[in-house]
């Protein structure tokens, strides 16, 4: 049983969350570091390159890194307060195990003994498939890949995947679909060139902060920005226009404004006929989606629609840019493939100044989806289901095509099956679910009715308070390795200190699990740059190539674009040059997208569309920003952001309390009443767990191709507590 | 060329890395001298950061009954001499930029000094060198005017007096002289127009 | 403000006045020497030089003090502090406040607690030796032996009391100057070591900083090695002579070096009685948060004019408005810069870049 071992309060008492507000010693101790060491944020995809000092082997501080390309010293606030969760009194320091009144600490030979004994016994009794490991796009390139490979082998199970499920896939889905490679189509360089920037659902002022220069100096060069958006960002408010989009009609607007497009006779026919296949659907479907006739739906003025068609067409470059805005929804591969359907049908890809990207969200949420830790995939983005892929990946493991076992379950698929017993043991690292997944009640529930649950962190987090085994992993300042950031260059990760008391480097703890689970010989791995080493000979020849890339290279010029099969390749950091796509004939495929609206749309009962996302000083589920005091000064707490006239409607004030109620359950927060959203939708930031969760509220709905959740809308009714 | 502050509170996003990176420089640990306002958070998301501007004569060490704020050789405005400042707080009465402020628990002014621990040996500021957006800019005249659509300006305004400044705000053509009235209601963007006509 | 012009310099009336207080006080002094030491019977010729620098130090340090609050913004809180000693009500709070924050310098420790202590070793040992070494200076109180083991204490010509040479008080007595060299050398060697481990930072060893620290280690050293130095004759007086060359620049040049902030320091009790909590305060005008006392902001306002400084109705902004009104204004001029021209214009024109 995974009910927690005791009350959530002495659990916080215990392992936090506890605020950590100053380095060592405090401020005016801190003198002249002993040695400084460059590395990468460990926060969001934009994976700026930042500073680390050390004093006495602990990180004390941080300096702007002005010398990587990528962000040049800029840095937003998590990534200057990041060093305060090094030296954090909730650190988990020692292996520990649930008893009745809690967690005591048990020797680490011990616990492994347990976790290699419970999953051989459960997977005796209910077969291999019954353990499942859920793993995090937050890890290096080189854990992701060992996470992959130790669950298809060590452990055996065909279900393994990673919280990406919450923020890439629909992005990566579409990728594939269109272009036959999941990677930004441009390099962010490519924005300051342009002459449009046109951004859909991506808060980037609080979300990816660092691009916000890059959108500036491209206006500062004289080039337009269009936003779209349902909440008025900082970024939107200097927009030239503003397009106040109604949740989840993305794909509506888009396939309006490619109408109005064919209209103004913006469309490249030349580059449709070269370089791409199956545009005539498309042009059918647009066909009824005029600006007029889908005003109302999408909730903005046909003028409006036309006048960013306009803009478009007059561009002679653009770079489209969009963020889980359009993408966490039950049609988010629709919405990201009616995106890329403007890009083609105008031609505007593959130039200098002229293409196309997602905006990753997660740490490592480019390079942790290509190397095998995602239920369908095996590594350098190879199909799990491709018996040639299968092939090269079992002959490179030592093994027979048969060993490795099918595509698994999606992440939410598995928390589901959790909840049906179907699965009864799981092994988790680098994943929150508990705050991170929509419809959070299920997933206690699921979490309560685990036979075994081992997690391996570094904080005791919302989810693994649930574990019966807690294995105290790395930070991200503790080991060596690689990442891929937002633009698909691949740079380093250094280490500046070493695991505090027992704690120990993830991939060691993994290693040393295979070893007990039988596996020892295919993870004798001494270090991160043997599992790299293993990890880019296999990716030569896949989508993903890393086969040129080496950590001297990477060290050399800070960070290589994949595809780099060679090492005299120099990367690739602008893809479809010369219109040249992924897909065997090179060409790129169009999609007809017919709209459909969202799960659960708003009626009388529920008639408010609630929309989460995140704020700039707190990083996904909040393990540990939650835990850094400076960033939860800047916003201690989620509110309900709520349009005046909305908040008039309903008789509440800004900071009264309100409570939002959908048909999962009810929170109750501070109401935060602005002008800068739109009037039939409000917002709450989802880094909070417990009575203040988003995800309480959220749907569990899926995209029916990706399996991203629709934590874009969800239906919720607002009222005043009295 | 004399190295300055080039200030764009339009561009600004509100994220407070310029307050974040101004708490860990040394000397005033873990508070920050520049500040970050919204103009009106319940009708916009529109933030300004300001930072002392360094005034060719500076109201606030004028008032000083202790003598405490010094002015170098290059014309940055020093933060209060600790042993002299007796937390009086007319300089932040005096300051027509609201820059100063008073620590009340330590009787003591403090004032954004341009990290002149940083400049001084070759550094850019922290809130300079960190900021997203761009929206606090370190250099020469020269690099800012080369790279921006935006010109600066270090004349200011307030009732009848003129203030020039060392460091500057960018504005969106070359503008000698910037009024600031007794008018705290910003313009509406046109993003703020556009979802007012938006369709419920 | 002394103006030099013509060739000569005129002095304003802040100069004069306070040149008339530095020597009516060194006048003072000089008389209270002959009188106090039964017309120089008692005063000790070996002492001339250290008289000298005495009487130098007065006159600096009093026209400094007199000239500086004299300055009209530090004359605001100088005449509130008179004003609070004379009131019976206010004078209490004054005198705790002098113990707390002059004496006790509580207002350091509230800004970090080792510098607290050290600066009060370094004060208190600092002005204990001066306390205990003017009236020998000056003549006023001298010792004569009583026999072999007793002393008697003359101050003023006036037998004032005797105690026993070995005694506990005698002890005192003779080591005091020694026990309050060691806090000098405490405190003033936290100071130089604390600079000296942030002497990366710009400024922070120059030596208006590092100079006054110096000349207070020299002088205790220099005295500590007087007593060290008995059993030889040559050593001693080079040590006297050391210390009273090291005494004279320090007493000489304490009104304007670093030490100088000694002079400011009182000032602080007036600000508290401005800024007492029960104060009427001026309410913002954009806000209306409260902003000031009443009396502070009509200070502040009067010395801004007398400067020429006009900032109108913008003064009555308390500062985040302040910052918002500038925001706003710049804010207003670039309203119209993002704005498209119209629909269907023309693409962005040529980069500034592409064109260079």
């Amino acid at each position: 049983m995974a009910t927690l071992p005791c009350s959530a309060e002495s659990l916080i008492e215990a392992y936090g969350p506890h605020l950590n507000h100053e380095p060592p010693g405090g401020f005016a101790a801190r003198t002249a570091p002993d040695r400084t060491v460059n590395t990468h944020c460990c926060f969001c995809g934009q994976q700026c390159g930042v500073t680390l000092a050390v004093k006495d082997e602990r990180v004390v501080g941080v300096e702007p890194w002005e010398e990587f390309p990528f962000n040049q010293g800029k840095l937003c606030p998590k990534g200057i307060k990041r060093y305060l969760q090094n030296n954090h009194p909730d650190r988990l320091t020692r292996p520990l195990v649930r008893t009745g009144r809690g967690f005591a600490p048990i020797p680490w030979d011990e616990a492994l003994d347990i976790v290699a004994e419970r999953i051989r016994r459960i997977q005796l009794h209910h077969g291999r498939d019954s353990v499942a490991v859920l793993s995090g796009a937050s890890l290096t390139n080189e854990k992701a890949y060992l996470m992959g490979k130790f669950a298809r082998l060590a452990v055996g199970t065909r279900h393994i995947d990673y919280n990406g499920r919450l923020c890439m896939v629909a992005a990566g889905a579409a990728n594939l679909k269109a272009f036959g490679i999941d990677r930004a189509a441009n390099p962010w360089a490519d924005i300051v060139a342009t002459d449009l920037v046109m951004v859909l659902g991506s808060n980037v002022s609080e979300c990816s902060p660092i691009t916000t220069d890059y959108i500036w100096r491209a206006r500062d060069r004289g080039a337009r920005l269009i936003v779209v958006d349902p909440r008025l960002t900082p970024i939107a408010r200097t927009a030239d226009l503003y397009l106040p989009v109604r949740p989840g009609r993305d794909a509506a607007l888009m396939n309006a404004i490619l109408h109005a497009v064919v209209r103004l006779g913006g469309v490249d026919e030349d580059f449709i006929a070269q370089h791409t296949t199956g545009f005539e659907a498309v042009r059918e479907a647009i066909a009824d989606c005029a600006p007029e006739a889908v005003e109302r739906l999408v909730g903005i003025p046909a003028a409006r629609i036309v006048e960013a068609a306009e803009l478009w067409v007059q561009a002679p470059r653009t770079m489209l840019l969009h963020a889980r805005g359009i993408e966490h929804h039950t049609h988010g591969v629709e919405n990201v493939l009616s995106c890329i359907n403007l890009v083609l049908a105008t031609g505007k890809i593959g130039k200098p100044g002229c293409g196309y990207a997602t905006i990753t969200g997660q740490g490592n949420g480019q390079g942790a989806r290509e190397h095998g830790q995602r239920c369908n995939q095996l590594p350098g983005g190879r199909d799990i289901e491709n018996p040639a892929h299968r092939a090269h990946v079992a002959a490179a493991w030592g093994v027979t095509e048969s060993d490795i076992p099918g595509k698994g379950a999606t992440a939410p698929e598995i928390v589901e099956m959790i909840h049906r017993r179907e699965v009864r043991g799981l092994l988790s690292i680098c994943f929150n679910p508990l705050v991170s997944l929509p419809d959070a009640r299920f997933t206690q529930e699921a979490l309560e009715r685990l036979d075994f649950f081992v997690a391996i962190d570094f904080f005791l987090s919302e989810t693994a308070r649930h574990a019966d085994l807690v294995l105290p992993g790395s930070l991200h300042e503790e080991d060596d390795g690689t990442v891929t950031s937002v633009e698909g260059r691949v740079i380093r990760i250094r280490k500046a200190v070493e695991p505090p008391g027992e704690a120990r480097r993830d991939w060691e703890i993994v290693c040393e699990l295979a070893r007990r689970l039988g596996q020892g010989e295919r993870f004798d791995f001494h270090a991160p740059a043997d599992i790299f080493d293993e990890l880019r000979r296999l990716s030569r020849g896949g989508v993903a190539d890393y086969g040129g890339i080496t950590y001297e290279r990477l060290d050399r010029d800070m960070g290589v674009f994949w595809p780099c099969p060679t090492e005299d390749h120099p990367g690739t950091p602008r893809l479809f040059e010369g219109g040249r796509f992924g897909h065997p004939d090179g060409r790129a495929r169009f999609h007809a997208i017919e709209y459909r609206p969202p799960a659960e749309d708003v009626d009388d009962e529920y008639p408010i569309i609630l929309t989460t996302g995140r704020v700039v000083s707190q990083f996904l589920s909040g393990t540990q920003t939650r835990r850094i005091g400076p960033l939860v000064a800047q916003q201690p707490e989620p509110k309900v952001e709520m349009h005046p006239r909305l908040a008039a409607r309903l008789g509440i004030a800004d900071g009264e309390r309100v409570r939002v109620v959908s048909r999962r359950g009810a929170i109750e927060l501070a109401a935060h009443v602005a002008a800068t959203i739109r009037p039939d939708t409000v917002f709450i930031p989802y880094h909070w767990p417990g009575a203040q969760s988003a995800n309480r509220l959220t749907i569990r709905a899926y995209d029916p191709i990706a399996k991203i959740p629709e934590f874009k809308v969800a239906a919720v009714r607002v009222e005043r507590v009295a | 060329m004399i190295q300055e502050l080039y200030i764009d509170p339009n561009r600004c996003i509100g994220c407070r890395a310029c307050e974040q990176a101004c708490s860990e420089c040394p000397g005033h640990g873990g508070i920050p001298m520049i500040h970050l306002d919204f103009l009106d958070r319940a009708e916009s998301v529109q933030t300004a950061p300001t930072v002392c501007m360094h005034c060719e004569d500076p109201a606030c060490a004028s008032v000083c009954p202790a003598d405490a704020i010094k002015v170098d050789a290059e014309g940055v405005v020093l933060s209060a001499m600790a042993e002299r400042c007796i937390g009086c707080g007319n300089c932040v009465l005096a300051c027509p930029f609201g820059v100063p402020k008073l620590d009340p628990h330590r009787d003591l002014m403090m004032k954004c000094d341009l990290c002149y621990d940083r400049t001084a040996v070759g550094l850019r500021p922290m809130c300079a060198t960190v900021c997203p957006s761009g929206a606090i800019f370190y250099g020469t005249r020269g690099e800012v005017e080369d790279i921006r659509r935006a010109q600066p300006l270090d004349r200011f305004a307030f009732g009848a007096q003129t203030v020039r400044t060392r460091n500057h705000l960018m504005v969106p053509s070359p503008t000698d002289l910037l009024e600031v009235t007794t008018t705290l209601v910003a313009p509406r963007s046109r993003a703020e127009q556009l979802l007012e006509e938006c369709l419920c | 403000m002394a103006v030099v012009r013509g060739g000569g310099i005129r002095l304003g009336l802040t100069e004069r006045l306070a040149l008339r207080d530095a020597a009516s006080v060194t006048a003072l002094l000089a008389v209270a020497v002959w009188a106090g030491s039964g017309r120089f019977a008692f005063f000790d010729p070996a002492l001339a030089g250290y008289l000298g620098a005495t009487l130098v130090a007065a006159f600096g340090t009093t026209y400094r003090l007199s000239a500086f609050w004299r300055r009209p913004a530090s004359a605001v809180y100088a005449r509130a502090l008179a004003h609070g000693l004379r009131a019976p009500r206010q004078a209490w709070t004054v005198v705790r406040a002098a113990g707390r924050d002059l004496a006790a310098q509580r207002f350091i420790a509230r800004r970090s607690r080792a510098r607290w202590a050290a600066h009060l070793l370094l004060s208190l040992g600092t002005m204990a030796s001066v306390a205990i070494t003017v009236p020998l200076v000056c003549g006023w109180m001298h010792f004569v032996a009583d026999g072999g083991a007793i002393y008697r204490v003359i101050v003023f010509g006036l037998p004032l009391g005797r105690f026993a040479i070995a005694g506990p008080l005698g002890w005192v007595v003779f080591h005091a100057l020694a026990l309050a060299a060691v806090a000098v050398v405490a405190g003033a060697g936290y100071f130089l070591a604390l600079r000296l481990r942030t002497r990366a930072l710009p400024g922070v060893t120059s030596s208006f900083h590092v100079g006054p620290l110096v000349l207070l280690l020299a002088v205790a050293l220099s005295g500590l090695a007087l007593p060290a130095t008995r059993g030889s004759a040559t050593l001693f007086l080079l040590a006297a002579r050391l210390h009273e060359a090291l005494v004279v620049v320090l007493l000489v040049g304490l009104p304007f070096s670093k030490l100088g902030h000694v002079l400011v320091r009182p000032l602080h009790l007036g600000a508290q009685l401005v800024r007492a909590p029960g104060a009427r305060r001026t309410t913002c005008a954009g806000c209306g948060a409260a902003l000031a006392p009443v009396a502070q902001q009509a200070a502040v306002e009067r010395l801004l004019a007398a400067r020429g400084f006009r900032f109108d109705d913008h003064q009555r902004h308390c500062p985040a408005c302040r910052r918002r009104l500038v925001a706003t204004a710049q804010s207003a001029l670039l309203g119209a810069h993002f704005q498209p021209r119209t629909a269907g214009a023309r693409p962005a024109s040529p980069s500034r870049d592409q064109a260079a």
